[in-house]
């Protein structure tokens, strides 16, 4: 079976040739592609599916103890700098090849029942395959200079999805604040590359350890220098997997369709964050200090994600918070060194995740495009499947066992318990926090009843719409909100009972009772649902396989514990008791007594406000970056219009009026050429006899 | 005999006539005629380097042989474009034909 | 005398035998079914052109090179330029049929001229011997005249081909005169490389005949100042025959230069170079000036075409190995960017009847295929990465810079700079602008049989424009040994290179003393 690692190159390319071949179609016969409507996704799903089946046979050689696999060619050679462009498989890569090709083709399913009525039906399946393709060539990039290239490939196509309805203001808005932001860590990310280049001498992975380790121990470099290069290279990671404080992004980018909030913002690119920082793990380890950094900046964002999503009424916005604060533990499992415990959570995160957003997207279509959890409820009844699988994701990010999360989330923070009390502590309150807002989220969706018709809760929306300014800043309180007070963006609301929010063709209409979702939309529910119960064995805390396999394929020893039955009960028993109190509590307050988060939220509302505009982080940007450069923009437009353009006019301005002029040298006369040339032979003979 | 240096007078002379015929004439088959003398002043020089310094192998006479063939070929294609452009323009007059400048 | 026919090594000329064959072929099917089997000889010339290029390619490398007892050398070089100039001819074929079918003349005479030429230009890469010399470069050049005066019933294509012809002819003259000086100089001589240890003590005789020799071969090059007919030549004659001169026959041309220079003129490899310099930045600097005053597309592309012959030039004037190759290497980049600008215009006039610039704006919204392989061959001749010819200019500047030939490094970069505007010009239309009435009325309703081929041609040129820059690195190794082994330029490899653009400068100085 050695083939399915020399031909492991095709994985990111078929994807690239379904792209390529429905984006011909687009360029040369746009009328006729827009209608191949089937055969596009029929193109898209198989080439994914055989990438998927392929990812799988490698996972199961590389399971069976198959060595890690390169192959590289020399691309670029120029003045000693050697760019080298192939593709390696290892174990790391094998089980991120099968998690992004598992949910990406789930994804691929769901979005033909879901961009059913879409007119960019044909368009979104394109982007689609560009967008594995991209994330597929990063998995598989053997050196940081490819790694950067998907990486920026990976940018450009969320930047096309996210703007996917550019028709809508705040999808083009959020499309161009998500790839601003991870411009911004780009930017990091390339320096970095480029200040570790400069010490090692190479861009490929298994050579930047030693090498950066030489650099340290032989005093070649100062310390502090190299300590700099890597947080540059982590700022990478932080914009792409929305760490605070580039986490901005993320929520703004669910004006996206939510397939892709599914796949690129909660399973698969801001993955690649976490994923870059597990490449260069071994290098990061050597740096005393950035694991530090690393570990904190995880652990914030952990908690600044969790508070936020306590107060969101909007179900994407709820759960891409969500994703913001597992990010963030990911991130800490990699600053405390348990590696495996961090693409552990990964993968499980990837499955659950999906999950529940595509749950969410099921949501939407069922209760006709509304995302306003304060308008949902009782939808049990409604959409059956929906609720289920929902509540097993739930389940699952709450660490409840045997819940798939219940494991990977066990490990990080009995790691975080070994490295230092206090991570341990934001992570255990976290964990309770997290499955307070998921219980929230889940009970004010598909519990109770349904309140999309209800005059009542309608009227209280409305007027809760007047608390939130211009720029979507809550003030504070108008009326007193029926269901949990929450920020609503104002354009979200408006969308609400006029269906405009998804371009759908609309053929049911509104109002109606919510309905359970098409097949091709269930079916990944289900199919996601069986990993995000069961996958969590696959790492169990005193039979580690998944930490084992990860560990031989890329030869390095994270913190090696012994499994201690006394310590897993301490950390495992702590955390799911803080869960359960969280489901509890919500229980209590929006199913017992509902009046009370309203009540909670005005005895408390400096903190309710903190939250609910997201500590604030917008606001301040503003403020400190958008409003200065636009002033700094104003600035030097003055300079460049009177002075440089000046000098540019002129020499751009002569250079015209020397073509206007030297033109009429050509006179049309056969016989003026032939003179011309007559006399610059006697010029150029001069000349040389000059000479 | 007179000298080489006489021949390649000559053909310089020639060259000069033909390249003066070719700038100023205004009828076009004038112009072509030039053209004729340009590589005529050619021929002679070849002919002349031949038979003073290449007697054996006469790759010169054999070269204008070529030259004399090409240059046939070249006079039946200007002429038959001068045709053409008579027939499409009423004339011939080199003054007429700058339709296409600038 | 008595010539054994195994000298002659005359197999190593198959390719051109094919040419002929095939040419012979089409007239033959004109001649025997005439209207009825019409349609098919753009085809057969495609399948001759595509047989001669499979019988070339395995000529990569040959034992013995010398043909017909030194008049033909099939090296390597010749190889390189006999393959651009069969796939421009190809390339040339798929674009015709369309316009040719539209335009209703001769389509025999058309293919049968064609292929004529490219005979001739090829024969002109490899000859080394001046009578072939001149023979192939008449070939080339009547067969181009004829060609572009095909349209005949149109005034401005007589007009063209009139013009073309007449200084045509004169620069032949002028040529033939400076051959005839070098046969009397060298004693008799006409093989190149037998000419170059004779002359070498010869000073200014010798000059004079470089002068006339580089005169001539820059008329086919269309460098300044010998390029006065190719705006008028481009605008009149149809645009298939365009896009073939502007790449097939300027291949050739250069084919020819180097061979010329490097064969016969070793010994004043200084004073040519300093030619080549001047010309070089006269090119550069003139095409790209003018070409931002054209309104007509055609005229612009043979600007356009001036200043890119001018950027090739740097490499031969630079006289390096690195010069070399990144000079082939520019003229493959240069052959599909070029070809595919064409294929874009003559798609354009078939279905539009114009070329002038401002017609094209607003054609995104009516055609986004043909506004793509527009602007994606206009960027790339203007250098932006990371187009093929991004790379292509690339190496010719990094190998002027490698032989401190930094005054063409700066006309090139400035001038590169300038003509960012006019290519920029024309996509911004396309993209920004509204529509133009001509695009408005646009409609490719009119399509039939030989689009697909047309657009074939431009899909080919597309991506290999777009492909071409990744794959520079085994390309630039593939054209080094293509130079490697040809023997002519080893010579030049072992001179030292010399900065040319300093002693030109301060030359006439010391002569003064």
């Amino acid at each position: 079976m050695e083939w399915v690692y020399t031909f492991a190159w095709l994985i990111p390319v078929l994807p690239l040739a379904a792209a390529t071949l429905v984006g011909l179609g687009f360029i040369s016969v746009p009328e006729w592609t827009k209608r191949q409507r089937l055969p596009v996704a029929a193109l898209s799903i198989g080439t994914l599916a055989v990438t998927f089946v392929h990812s799988l046979l490698i996972l199961s050689q590389a399971v069976g103890g198959h060595e890690a696999y390169t192959w590289q060619f020399e691309w670029a050679a120029m003045g000693g700098i050697v760019v080298p462009m192939g593709f390696t498989v290892d174990n790391l890569g094998a089980a991120m090849l099968t998690v992004v090709t598992g949910v990406a083709l789930l994804v691929m399913i769901y979005s033909h029942g879901y961009m059913e009525h879409d007119p960019g039906y044909v368009r979104f399946f394109c982007y689609l395959s560009l967008f594995s393709c991209s994330m597929l060539g990063l998995v598989v990039s053997p050196n940081l200079i490819q790694i950067y290239v998907f990486w920026e490939l990976v940018g450009m196509c969320s930047y096309l999805l996210v703007g996917f309805w550019f028709y809508k203001k705040a999808a083009a808005d959020a499309a161009q604040k998500a790839f601003i932001v991870n411009r911004v860590g780009d930017f990091g990310l390339l320096l970095g590359i480029l200040g570790v280049y400069s010490i090692t001498r190479t861009f490929d992975f298994p050579g930047l350890a030693p090498a950066i380790q030489t650099a340290i121990e032989s005093g070649a470099v100062p310390l502090a220098l190299v300590v700099v290069y890597c947080l540059l290279v982590f700022m990478g990671p932080m914009a792409k997997s929305a760490q605070v404080p580039l986490h901005v992004w993320l929520p703004d980018a669910m004006e996206g369709p939510t397939p892709i909030s599914a796949l690129i913002h909660a399973a698969t690119m801001v993955a690649a964050g976490v994923f870059l920082v597990a490449r260069v793990f071994p290098v990061f380890s050597e740096v005393p200090g950035v694991l530090e950094v690393i570990a904190w900046t995880g652990a914030v964002t952990a908690f600044v994600g969790a508070t936020i999503a306590i107060t969101q009424n909007d179900i994407k916005k709820g759960l891409a918070y969500s994703t913001i604060s597992q990010l963030g533990y990911m991130m800490m499992a990699m600053g405390v060194g348990a590696y495996g415990a961090g693409l552990f959570h990964l993968v499980t995160h990837a499955c659950f995740k999906a999950m529940l957003f595509l749950g969410s997207g099921s949501v939407i279509h069922g209760v006709h495009d509304n995302q306003d959890m304060r308008l949902m409820g009782g939808l049990r009844k409604y959409m059956p499947i929906t609720s289920a699988t929902f509540l097993i994701g739930v389940l699952a990010i709450s660490g409840i066992p045997p819940f798939s999360g219940f494991w990977s989330k066990d490990e990080i923070l009995s790691a975080a318990f070994d490295h230092s009390l206090v991570l341990w502590g934001i992570g255990a309150f976290t964990a309770a926090i997290t499955a307070f807002y998921m219980a929230r989220m889940y009970l004010m969706t598909f519990e109770g009843a349904y309140r999309g018709e209800n005059a009542a809760a309608l009227t209280a929306v409305r007027a809760w719409r007047q608390n939130v300014d211009r720029e979507g800043v809550v003030r504070g309180f108008a009326s007193l909100p029926s269901f949990g007070p929450g920020a609503m963006h104002t354009d979200e609301l408006a969308a609400h009972g006029h269906g405009e929010d998804h371009d759908h063709g609309e053929e049911h209409g509104h109002g109606g009772a919510p309905h359970e979702s098409p097949w091709s939309m269930t079916l990944p529910l289900v199919v996601l649902a069986v990993p995000s119960i069961l996958i969590g064995f696959v790492g169990l805390p005193w039979d580690n396989a998944f930490g084992h396999f990860l560990e031989e394929g890329s030869g390095y020893h994270g913190a090696e514990h012994a499994f201690e039955l006394g310590h897993f009960l301490l950390i495992a028993g702590s955390s799911t008791l803080l869960s359960v109190g969280g489901i509890a509590l919500a229980y209590y307050l929006y199913i017992l007594r509902p009046e009370l988060p309203g009540q909670i939220a005005r005895r408390f509302e400096p903190v309710y406000l903190f939250f609910i505009n997201k500590w604030n982080f917008d606001w301040l940007y503003e403020q400190a970056f958008v409003k200065t450069s636009r002033l700094l923009a104003r600035g030097t437009l003055q300079v460049d219009q009177k002075g440089v353009d000046g000098v540019v006019n002129f020499s751009g301005l002569t250079t015209l009026l020397a073509g206007e002029g030297l033109k009429y040298f050509e006179s049309g006369r056969a016989q003026f050429y032939v003179l011309i040339i007559f006399g610059s032979l006697l010029g150029l003979v001069a000349l040389l006899g000059l000479l | 005999m007179p000298s080489l240096n006489a021949f390649l007078l000559v053909g310089a002379a020639l060259f000069c006539i033909g390249f003066y015929g070719l700038v100023t004439s205004r009828n076009a088959v004038r112009v072509l005629m030039s053209i004729e003398l340009l590589l005529n002043a050619v021929n002679i020089n070849l002919i002349a380097f031949s038979n003073f310094l290449d007697p054996n192998n006469i790759r010169g006479q054999l070269f204008a042989i070529f030259v004399i063939t090409v240059a046939a070929a070249e006079a039946a294609v200007g002429l038959a474009i001068v045709l053409a452009i008579y027939r499409n323009r009423d004339t011939i007059d080199m003054e007429n034909f700058n339709l296409l400048k600038w | 005398m008595n010539i054994d026919l195994a000298a002659l090594n005359a197999g190593a000329l198959w390719p051109e035998y094919i040419v002929t064959i095939t040419l012979v072929v089409v007239l033959l099917v004109d001649l025997i079914s005439g209207r009825k089997a019409s349609w098919s000889l753009p085809y057969l010339t495609l399948l001759g052109l595509g047989i001669a290029t499979a019988t070339l390619l395995p000529m990569w490398i040959l034992e013995n090179p010398v043909s017909f007892l030194g008049s033909f050398t099939a090296d390597p070089l010749s190889v390189v330029f006999r393959a651009f100039i069969l796939i421009s001819a190809a390339l040339t074929v798929l674009m015709s049929v369309r316009y040719i079918n539209q335009s209703s003349l001769a389509t025999a005479e058309f293919y049968v001229l064609l292929l004529g030429a490219t005979l001739g230009a090829m024969l002109l890469s490899g000859s080394s011997e001046m009578a072939m010399i001149f023979v192939a470069l008449e070939l080339l050049s009547i067969t181009s005249y004829l060609l572009s005066g095909y349209a005949k019933l149109d005034k401005r294509s007589n007009e063209a081909s009139l013009k073309y012809l007449l200084i045509g002819a004169a620069s032949s003259g002028i040529f033939l005169y400076g051959m005839s000086l070098l046969y009397g100089f060298s004693g008799g001589q006409t093989q190149l490389t037998e000419i170059a240890p004779r002359i070498v003590d010869l000073g200014f005789p010798a000059l004079l005949s470089l002068v006339l020799v580089v005169a001539g071969i820059c008329f086919k090059l269309s460098a300044v100042p010998f390029h006065q007919w190719t705006p008028d030549v481009y605008e009149g004659s149809p645009t298939p025959v365009v896009a073939f001169l502007s790449v097939g026959s300027k291949a050739a041309g250069f084919a020819l230069a180097i061979r010329f220079m490097t064969s016969a003129y070793p010994g004043f490899s200084e004073q040519w170079q300093t030619l080549f310099v001047l010309l070089a930045i006269l090119s550069m600097v003139l095409g790209n000036v003018v070409a931002i005053a054209q309104t007509s597309m055609k005229r612009m592309l043979a600007y356009s075409s001036i200043a890119q012959a001018g950027y090739v030039m740097i490499g031969l004037a630079i006289g390096t190995q690195e010069g070399y190759s990144s000079m082939i290497l520019y003229i493959g980049t240069y052959l599909f960017m070029n070809l595919g600008a064409f294929m874009a215009v003559v798609l354009f006039s078939l279905r539009t009847g114009t070329d002038e610039i401002t017609a094209y704006s607003g054609l995104y919204q009516k055609d986004p295929f043909l506004t793509l392989v527009l602007s994606l061959c206009l960027l790339s001749l203007a250098g932006i990465p990371p187009l093929a010819g991004f790379f292509g200019k690339l190496y010719l500047f990094w190998a002027a810079v490698q032989s401190q030939a930094y005054t063409l490094v700066f006309f090139g970069l400035v001038t590169s700079v300038a003509s960012i505007y006019y290519y920029v010009r024309v996509v911004k239309l396309m993209l920004v602008k509204e529509p133009s009435p001509q695009v408005l009325g646009y409609s490719e309703a009119g399509d039939q049989d030989g689009i697909q081929t047309l657009k074939a041609g431009m899909l080919i040129t597309t991506v290999a424009t777009v492909v071409l820059g990744i794959l520079f690195p085994p390309l630039i190794s593939l054209a080094d040994t293509s130079l490697r082994a040809t023997p002519s330029l080893q010579q030049v490899r072992t001179a030292t290179p010399v900065s040319r653009v300093s002693t030109g400068a301060e030359a006439p100085a010391d002569h003064g003393r």
